[in-house]
């Protein structure tokens, strides 16, 4: 995404919008690679926005990338709760990119608070759901047991899907090790 | 039919009002959570008070249960498998409907 310049006058709407944006993110908990992404600000600008809004230093060092941490138990159920709040947003709504993302976000947190759960999902972790599922690296099966939609590895050998909450030892926490014993 | 009228009334106005306020406020959260698309959306967004009354008052609960057999079903039969987070489970199972239905 270009840097918005804003000597340029015609982009001062633009660049509102964008630190708008910035600012609602950084809100949520976002690691400031997320809201470059996002927005296309400079980084320094974004430092010092995310110091101006949360009065502390951000969290140094590289964004966690892997596809394990969602098929976790626990974490593959508050990713589904996310994706599927996600996928409800982008079919009738026209928020897109990263209000999308932050609205989703938003309503997660919610649902959560109503059922007095801890939320485990950050809003970087959900950026990153989102991203593995556009390219395809996770996808959304639907669990042969309760009909619900559910983050999965994309590639899985077979065709049987359970979801954590209907496998049969649902605190073993390795949903891969069951899937295997099923296909003998 | 027209045994609890007045109930019945009461409660299709207090549920209509309700929606009016919830797609005024935020209208993509009111759609989730009411389980509508945009056309229903933007129909009860613009109904009149006279209109409200008028559909209230037919002796019938307006708002269908979301929970459908399916769920219900599949959430008694699961209860010999306990686990820690119905509610949840339950959230999922819904919003997986709404999409379907909205389609």
């Amino acid at each position: 995404m270009t840097d918005i310049r804003p000597s340029s006058g015609k982009n001062y709407i633009e660049e509102l919008k964008q630190t708008q944006l910035a600012i609602e993110l950084i809100e949520l908990g976002a690691r400031i690679q997320l809201v470059h992404s996002e927005t296309g600000l400079s980084r320094p600008r974004l430092l010092a926005l995310q110091r101006q809004l949360t009065g502390v230093v951000p969290v140094k060092g590289m964004l966690p990338y892997s596809t394990d941490w969602f098929m976790r138990w626990s974490h593959n159920a508050h990713s589904s709760l996310f994706a599927n709040i996600h996928g409800l947003l982008g079919q009738h709504s026209t928020t897109e990119g990263g209000w999308r993302l932050a609205k989703s976000y938003r309503l997660y947190l919610k649902q959560i608070q109503y059922i007095r759960a801890e939320p485990i999902l950050s809003i970087t972790r959900a950026w990153y759901l989102m991203r593995f599922l556009d390219v395809g690296l996770l996808h959304i099966s639907t669990c042969t047991e309760c009909g619900g939609k559910f983050v999965e590895h994309s590639g899985e050998l077979h065709n049987k899907y359970v979801c954590c909450f209907c496998a049969p030892s649902p605190r073993s926490g390795r949903p891969r090790v069951f899937k295997l014993q099923e296909a003998t | 039919m027209t045994e609890y009228q007045e109930e019945i009334t009461e409660l299709n106005m207090s549920y209509l009002l309700l929606a009016q306020q919830m797609l005024k406020d935020d209208t993509d959260a009111a759609m989730i959570c009411l389980g509508i698309g945009k056309e229903m959306a933007e129909l009860i967004s613009g109904l009149t008070a006279a209109q409200i009354l008028s559909i209230s008052t037919l002796g019938m609960i307006l708002g269908r249960a979301r929970i459908d057999e399916q769920i219900l079903l599949k959430l008694v039969c699961n209860h010999n498998k306990p686990h820690l987070m119905p509610q949840m489970h339950t959230s999922i199972l819904m919003l997986g409907q709404t999409a379907d239905e909205l389609v």
